[in-house]
């Protein structure tokens, strides 16, 4: 009773505000949509961006910002990172895995500890993240500023686990790059067409 | 539009900047060269660590390596990577690089000119060329271990020359060459994609392997079924992806593998292979590597000892669990992959443990068929391309020749324009004998390139302890506990930093440019050696001339035109590795292990050998050697040809070994095993990955492991220091229990990477007769807790 009551107000809720908002009236949005809280309005840093930041490099996997079950194996990971499978933990959502292909996470995503002073120093400098991808004009979906190998679910980093800079303002859509095409010069593996 | 404009002004402004930068030795449009708008470029390389030999892309700006990214077009890891090799490029930057050359003076290490260097170095090589000893690496480049094989058995007429391949894989090579005759795995990694059973004989493929592993076990993603059986000392990452864990008793492998063949053989049964064994095998006894002739009959009798019951008192093994896998086998409808590493070569009957499981593929018909191999996993980046195929071994020549045949020699003379009786035909010392060499002072020097023998070396109070005594002249990239023990320090160019080749596990030779400059005054190995060759040469050293009175060493530059590659400024200007490697290349004829050619790599993501000329003058590659119709070389008259075979050609040896105790085993004095190894994150001995912070955050110390009831008894739980001790040595570690692995009860595990937590000090240096090579997996051991 209380859920349904819940949902309701949710829905009158979240209709209103996109009613406000001409640009973004939603035709049929998924129930499963409704449940979530998208805000759309600014809030602060989500732990995403603390998370982008350690990665050595752009590209580079993100260590493991927290401790994991065990450290033997891999199984553990997808209860909370598979795909669509995001679990409520104090209000943040948690990214799902932009691979899910690969199983075997703890081959690339080592843990973190902050507190480990670096044996000896180190000087390398990492390639830092895009700018914006480009727009032809206002309001025009902006290109994908970076490669999407391994990066196949985009709501991982875009959706409402991801940095507030970067989080999709329509996150029931879910056909990202029938809008959002890649650059070429930011896919070094495909032909260089000059 | 202006983007498209500027774009192509900053792809023509980075490649003339690169080009200038690089001193030619990235052509104008090489294969991978693409400029993004965030102005790096890209160039193709093999990852710097393991065996596998992913296919990295390595992103620079303004002359720094600032990204790397799986290669995609790479089919070994198809642009997956794994923790080290996504860091690859930050193992150049640690900021204690070596940058100048170094020579002890009274006690300390001074800054010296490379002058000065490479004089001291030439003068003491000449005085003492006999007792000089040359140890190299696996993760020397191809061209870096041929220009050490000129260097020194070419002229200094010595067979001092050893590499850390001796440690790591000499049990897998000699294993083959008893077996099939000829080094080097017949599979490749197209059979990890059709296998449909796995078998791991004692090693840990999610750490060491990785992407490897991945590559088998991400097919469940799609759906395709794959059983895989664990054999283990201990529970790892490795058994968390496997059906079945069987665990067993050190050294008890020898058993198990004969309790499969026994269970395949039992006449009445026909489990075997039948057909496959009388076309393809002969069968022999022995303990050496010649043996005595057996016939199949005495085979099966011989194998009765090895009963479910015998396997289970000796291995530990419970009947139910051998026959599981026994059956699998025997199923002929199997694909079945075996994959091994340093549980079965670093084993003092390493050699006899790689025959056996040669046998059961053998007795079971799964070789030469497509997802059924016994696929020797390779650990170092290139110990087949430069070890195993450039002969950087004690006894061995380039392209599988041995130093005591006269035909042989007679071929390496010609190739190099020496005078007959240059190269000298007594084998010369293997790595252990090397450093008790060096400890007794029979050997009064050596020169190390690109490894770590202070650390990595087993029972390092024994075989280092007095290398301090010696001159030893040490090329390395950053200070390390041998530097600590030399005479002379050679900084030296790292990975991207020079011109280069590696040969993976899949005999797969893969080739990359110079992307960046070392740092300071950091040099290339391969010049470091002609330097010296040069200086010995100009100060008269007669080895140093080949049988025209002319410097041994002739390098000429795309023109035809002899340079003088001795002199930095000039080396540096030319591709001197593609001149090194085409003088290297026939050499590889001779057993069929043709490599392709320089250019062909530079435009492949490498090439699998045997590589042939086509009609149409295009380049084909192999992916299963033997098989008719794969390898160009196959007699088309059988399935399979083992064209090398020994015994007789065309057929594989089945060998009756035994099994045979360890030389150390637990007692009451030291009731524990020792087995020691690598983690994920760190590469052998940490001096690139401990200077990388991920992954030294995620790994900083070394530890030991036990099982909890072991630990319980001894009142021991995580972060307790303990004291690990041996025969030989003993040193302090934090405990880990409920850690990474899971130990057997009564064994315990220490990684060697940290150079604080010397854990060789506690090995022995046993090793097995054939291959020489020790076994870092089993001693005896007494836990205390301090």
């Amino acid at each position: 009773m209380k859920k349904t009551t819940f949902l309701c107000l949710a829905a009158v809720i979240a209709s209103l505000s996109w009613a406000a908002d001409p640009g973004k009236t939603p035709v049929n949005v998924p129930q499963s949509s409704r449940d979530r809280q998208f805000q759309i309005t600014p809030r602060e840093p989500a732990v995403g961006k603390e998370i982008a930041s350690t990665r050595s490099y752009f590209g580079a996997p993100p260590p493991v910002p927290h401790t994991i079950q065990s450290d033997r194996g891999s199984d553990w990971c997808l209860g909370c990172h598979a795909k669509e499978n995001r679990v409520r933990f104090k209000h943040k959502a948690i990214a799902p895995t932009p691979h899910a292909e690969y199983t075997q996470c703890m081959q690339c995503h080592v843990k973190r500890d902050d507190g480990i002073t670096p044996w000896r120093e180190n000087t390398f400098v990492g390639l830092d993240f895009p700018g914006k991808g480009s727009r032809a004009h206002d309001y025009s979906p902006p290109t994908v500023p970076h490669k999407t190998f391994m990066r196949e679910n985009c709501s991982s980093c875009h959706g409402p686990k991801g940095e507030h800079a970067i989080r999709t303002p329509h996150p029931y859509r879910s056909q990202c790059q029938q809008c959002h095409v890649a650059e070429l010069s930011q896919d070094y593996t495909r032909p260089q067409l000059d | 539009m202006i983007q498209q404009n500027r774009r192509a002004f900053l792809k023509q402004a980075a490649m003339a900047a690169a080009a200038g930068a690089l001193s030619g030795t990235l052509p104008a449009n090489f294969n991978g060269l693409a400029e993004g708008a965030d102005q790096l470029i890209w160039a193709k390389a093999p990852c710097r660590f393991c065996g596998t030999g992913c296919g990295v892309m390595v992103g620079v700006k303004d002359g720094k390596v600032v990204a790397v990214q799986g290669d995609l077009e790479n089919p070994v890891n198809r642009g997956l990577l794994c923790a080290k090799g996504y860091h690859v490029g930050s193992a150049l930057y640690g900021s204690d690089r070596l940058t100048q050359p170094m020579v002890r003076k009274n006690g300390a290490l001074q800054p010296v000119s490379w002058d000065e260097a490479i004089d001291t170095v030439a003068r003491f090589v000449m005085k003492h060329s006999a007792e000089f000893g040359v140890y190299g690496s696996g993760q020397w480049t191809i061209t870096e271990g041929y220009t050490a094989m000129k260097f020194l058995k070419g002229g200094c007429s010595s067979n001092h020359l050893d590499p850390n391949a001796r440690l790591c894989m000499a049990s897998a090579v000699v294993g083959m060459i008893t077996t099939y005759g000829v080094d080097e795995p017949a599979g490749s990694y197209d059979d990890f994609d059709e296998c449909d059973t796995v078998v791991l004989w004692g090693n840990n493929p999610a750490e060491m392997h990785p992407v490897l592993w991945s590559r088998i076990v991400d097919r469940r993603s799609k759906g395709d079924k794959i059983e895989i059986f664990d054999l283990a000392t201990r529970r790892t990452r490795s058994t968390e992806a496997a059906d079945h864990y069987i665990e067993f008793t050190p050294q008890g492998d020898l058993a198990i593998a004969n309790g499969i063949c026994r269970y395949l053989v039992q006449s009445g049964k026909g489990r075997y292979d039948r057909d496959w064994i009388e076309k393809n095998c002969v069968f022999r006894e022995g303990e050496d590597g010649a043996g005595k002739p057996m016939s199949f009959d005495d085979y099966a009798a011989w194998l009765e000892t090895y009963t479910p019951e015998y396997v289970e008192k000796v291995a530990g093994v419970p009947p139910h669990q051998l026959e599981r896998l026994a059956s699998t086998f025997a199923d002929p409808k199997r694909k079945v992959l075996s994959l091994w590493c340093m549980g079965m070569n670093q084993h003092t009957r390493g050699t006899w443990i790689n025959n056996l499981v040669y046998n059961v593929h053998f007795l079971s018909g799964k070789f030469g068929k497509p997802g059924s191999t016994a696929f020797s996993l390779t650990g170092q980046p290139s110990a087949c391309g430069t070890c195993r195929e450039v002969g950087t071994l004690a006894h061995a020549l380039p392209g599988g020749r041995l130093a005591a045949n006269e035909v042989h020699r007679s071929h390496v003379e010609t190739a190099w324009n020496l005078p007959s009786g240059r190269l000298n035909p007594k084998p010369g010392f293997h790595a252990v004998a090397m450093f008790d060499g060096l400890q007794s002072g029979t050997l009064k020097g050596a020169w190390v390139q690109v490894t770590n023998p202070a650390q990595s070396m087993p029972n390092l109070h024994k075989l280092t302890d007095k290398l301090k005594e010696r001159f030893l002249v040490v090329s390395d990239i950053y200070p390390t506990v041998t530097t600590d023990a030399a005479t002379v320090v050679l900084p030296s160019a790292c990975w991207v930093e020079k011109n280069g080749l590696f040969g993976n596990s899949e005999r797969r030779t893969q080739q990359w440019f110079k992307m960046v400059e070392p740092p300071g005054d950091a040099r290339d190995d391969v010049w470091q050696m002609i330097a010296v060759a040069h200086r010995m040469y100009e100060l008269g050293f007669a080895g140093m001339k080949d049988k025209d009175g002319k410097f041994l060493f002739s390098i000429k530059d795309a023109s035809g035109k002899e340079i003088e590659a001795w002199k930095w400024d000039v080396f540096r200007k030319h591709n001197v590795d593609k001149a090194l490697f085409e003088e290297y290349r026939p050499l590889t004829h001779l057993k069929q292990k043709n490599v392709a050619p320089y250019d062909e790599l530079v435009k492949t993501r490498g090439m699998r050998w045997p590589v042939t000329e086509q009609s149409d003058g295009t380049w084909k590659e192999t992916s299963r050697r033997f098989v008719r119709g794969e390898d160009p070389f196959a007699s088309p008259d059988r399935e399979i040809d083992f064209y090398w075979g020994k015994v007789e050609k065309g057929k594989a040896t089945i060998w009756a070994r035994p099994y045979q105790a360890p030389p150390e085993v637990p007692d009451e004095k030291y009731p524990f095993w020792l087995t020691t190894g690598r983690v994920l994150e760190h590469w052998h001995t940490g001096t690139m990955t401990r200077r990388v912070p991920q992954l030294n955050a995620a790994m900083p110390k070394a530890y030991v492991e036990m099982h909890p009831f072991d630990a319980r008894k001894l009142n021991i739980s995580t972060d307790d220091k303990v004291r690990i001790s041996s025969r030989r040595g003993a040193i302090e570690l934090p405990a880990w229990i409920n850690g990474r692995s899971l130990p057997q009860k009564g064994l315990v595990f220490v990684p060697f990477f940290e150079e604080t937590a010397l854990i060789n000090q506690v090995t022995l240096h046993e090793f097995c007769p054939l291959s020489k090579e020790p076994d870092y997996k089993k001693c005896a051991v007494k836990i205390e807790k301090v």
